[in-house]
């Protein structure tokens, strides 16, 4: 066993937080505050080329390896959590089905100025009424003149008020439930597709997020994208698994700043004569933590590992997302308890931390659901 | 033109540092190539853009933490890069490593070499001087602005100097040590990380230099270290204006400094 990073990869984690450290953290703020895309970061980053990160080079991506991608993920989220998830959203899910199952012409007219950041794409599985339990998926695509017609509504897309495409999940047979789903490529501009408002969200504030509407939007053939319909789930477990594993990542790095802002506070604050650092209490809170979320991103890139190593994951991945994500609430609480009152002024990170976090809870599958899943996993188990 | 930028690598600036034992220093795992010597690397890629035929090289002396910063050097866009010497040198002194360093850059002959104005650790801002003195070469120190012109052997430098800028004017070869404010370092593109991420870094061990029989430690000793004084507690006069000036004479009296 090994559990050291390859000087190569420590090197990457050392080039992305000097970018990260330098083009996006002198912004959090303003990030935060405006809740406004930030557009010109975006581009930079884009020109930096980490957009395409996870696709192949001949479409301008660099085709890292799973663990690579999953440092970046965790090192952007040190940044700011709005900013990391429209670049994720961009890297992962909104284009991960079009590198897959796109048409050469489409990847071309889609994914390449994708990854110049020409382009923004977002995936649409969420609806009103449907979530995690995709079964509930309402929006439908009818076959008709050699084409689909897709007809729905999706809630809380990343991106979704300002994507120029979007990979909608739809149903091609209501009937069959789970095996009735597809994928769909839907770009700007097609007749009968529009955005709703934009949402405003208590964290995660700069990746605009809002509704998608679906009124009899026409689309060729090719705009299915994998074989045939009714393979949308089979897809879904192959992007969740890093999805999950992703936003794991993302809550190791948000504990991780809470609870190291907190620690130089702890050493600076001072109570009844001495710092709090030194009393017992403040520091079973750090001590609780560093065990905590040790595990929690061990686990993570075990799950990044076995991905990567095409093992059977799928359970690996929800209990990564589950154990980080759950650290992470109680990281944001903690820190914020060492801040004291500190914590409520909005002059100090802690409250973002604590907005942000709860964030996490839910994208990739809320932990209700994950649980119900691990759960039935656990009690078929024979050892 | 040829060119040579020489750079270190150096604990982070966040990196906690911690007084081990006089002989030893306690540095936590996380290091950087030294900010003063982005600039000098930088400042070289801009010569380049406006003569692009110039040849950069960067060198790195010391151990595995040099091939660190020459891998940075490739990520910013340097193609050719040396690293000279091994572990040995990472408690050599200051003139031992300008004499190593020299000795390299006697068989590259550039015209000019650039450092940073001083390392983000120890911040001696010796080594450059140092190494223009064993190539018998001027140098000039915290140099902010650069103009060369190659074919006329002749380059214009601003130097600043107590908040004034002194423009000189110098012949190649010329060795600088980069200022803040000479050239604005990149944040490198992600395709020049993943060459920098698998670059072979060639190493040239000191057994191929041609090296006298110097000491490695022989003219600057580190004798050990010591942490500094802790600060006095700070009183704060409570009393506003103009009372708080009697307050100020009465503590004065009462801790016995009047």
């Amino acid at each position: 066993m090994d559990f050291k990073f390859t000087e190569e990869q420590d090197f990457f984690r050392s080039a992305v937080r000097d970018a990260v450290d330098r083009l996006i953290r002198p912004r959090t703020q303003e990030i935060d505050e405006t809740d406004e895309f930030p557009m010109d970061l975006w581009k930079e980053f884009a020109e930096l080329g980490y957009l395409g990160i996870r696709h192949p080079e001949k479409y301008g991506g660099l085709d890292v390896d799973v663990i690579t991608s999953m440092i970046f993920y965790e090192e952007l989220a040190r940044g700011s959590c709005g900013f990391s998830m429209s670049v994720t959203m961009q890297i992962l899910m909104g284009t991960y089905f079009i590198g897959r199952f796109g048409t050469e012409e489409i990847k071309q007219r889609v994914l390449v100025p994708a990854i110049k950041g020409e382009k923004i794409g977002t995936i649409c599985f969420t609806e009103d009424q449907s979530g995690s339990d995709l079964a509930g998926t309402r929006t439908t695509a009818v076959k008709k003149d050699g084409g689909w017609v897709i007809n729905g509504r999706k809630m809380w897309i990343t991106c979704g008020p300002i994507c120029d495409f979007c990979t909608v999940l739809a149903t091609t047979d209501p009937e069959k439930g789970l095996d009735g789903l597809s994928f769909f490529l839907v770009e700007k501009g097609t007749e009968g597709f529009s955005t709703g408002q934009k949402i405003k969200k208590l964290g995660s504030r700069g990746s605009v997020t809002g509704e998608l509407i679906f009124d009899n939007v026409r689309v060729p053939e090719e705009n299915l994208l994998g074989e045939g319909p009714g393979n949308g789930v089979k897809y879904t477990t192959d992007i969740l698994n890093e999805v999950r594993v992703m936003t794991a990542l993302n809550a190791c790095a948000i504990a991780n700043e809470a609870m190291c802002d907190a620690r130089k506070y702890a050493r600076e604050r001072e109570a009844f004569g001495k710092p709090i650092a030194k009393y017992q209490l403040i520091r079973a809170k750090f001590a609780n933590h560093w065990a905590r979320y040790e595990a929690a991103r061990l686990f993570a890139y075990k799950a990044a590992w076995m991905i990567r190593e095409g093992m059977d994951c799928q359970y690996e991945c929800m209990l990564a997302k589950m154990l980080a994500t759950e650290m992470c609430i109680s990281a944001v609480d903690e820190a914020s308890r060492i801040y004291g009152g500190n914590s409520f002024a909005m002059e100090y990170p802690q409250q973002r931390y604590f907005r942000d976090a709860r964030f996490l809870l839910f994208g990739g599958g809320c932990h209700e659901v994950l649980q119900n899943a691990l759960g039935a996993a656990y009690l078929r188990k024979a050892h | 033109m040829k060119i040579a930028v020489l750079i270190k690598q150096v604990p982070d600036h966040e990196a906690l540092v911690r007084v081990k034992s006089e002989q030893e220093l306690d540095i936590e795992n996380r290091y950087v190539c030294s900010f003063f010597d982005e600039i000098a690397i930088e400042a070289a890629l801009n010569i380049r853009k406006n003569h692009p035929e110039s040849e950069i090289t960067a060198i790195s002396a010391g151990g595995k933490k040099a091939v660190d910063a020459l891998r940075r050097a490739v990520a910013l866009g340097i193609d050719q890069v040396e690293h000279l010497g091994d572990e040995s040198l990472e408690m050599a002194d200051n003139c031992y490593l300008a004499y190593v360093l020299a000795e390299r850059l006697k068989a590259i002959q550039p015209d000019l070499i650039i450092c940073g104005k001083q390392a983000g650790d120890d911040d001696f801002a010796a080594t450059g001087p140092m190494v223009a003195e064993y190539l018998n070469i001027p140098h000039v120190s915290a140099v902010v602005s650069l103009g060369s012109d190659a074919d006329a052997n002749q380059v214009t430098l601003g130097r600043e100097v107590e908040g004034e800028i002194w423009y000189l004017e110098s012949n190649f070869p010329l060795l600088i040590t980069a200022e803040k404010g000479l050239a604005e370092p990149h944040v490198p593109v992600v395709m020049r990380v993943m060459k920098a991420m698998r670059a072979q870094i060639p190493g040239i061990p000191l057994n191929e230099l041609d090296l006298k029989d110097k000491k490695q430690q022989g003219r600057l000793r580190r004798l050990r270290y010591t942490v500094p004084p802790e600060r006095a507690d700070v009183a704060m006069m409570r009393e506003p204006y103009p009372q708080n000036a009697a307050e100020l004479i009465e503590h004065l009296k009462k801790n016995g400094v009047i």
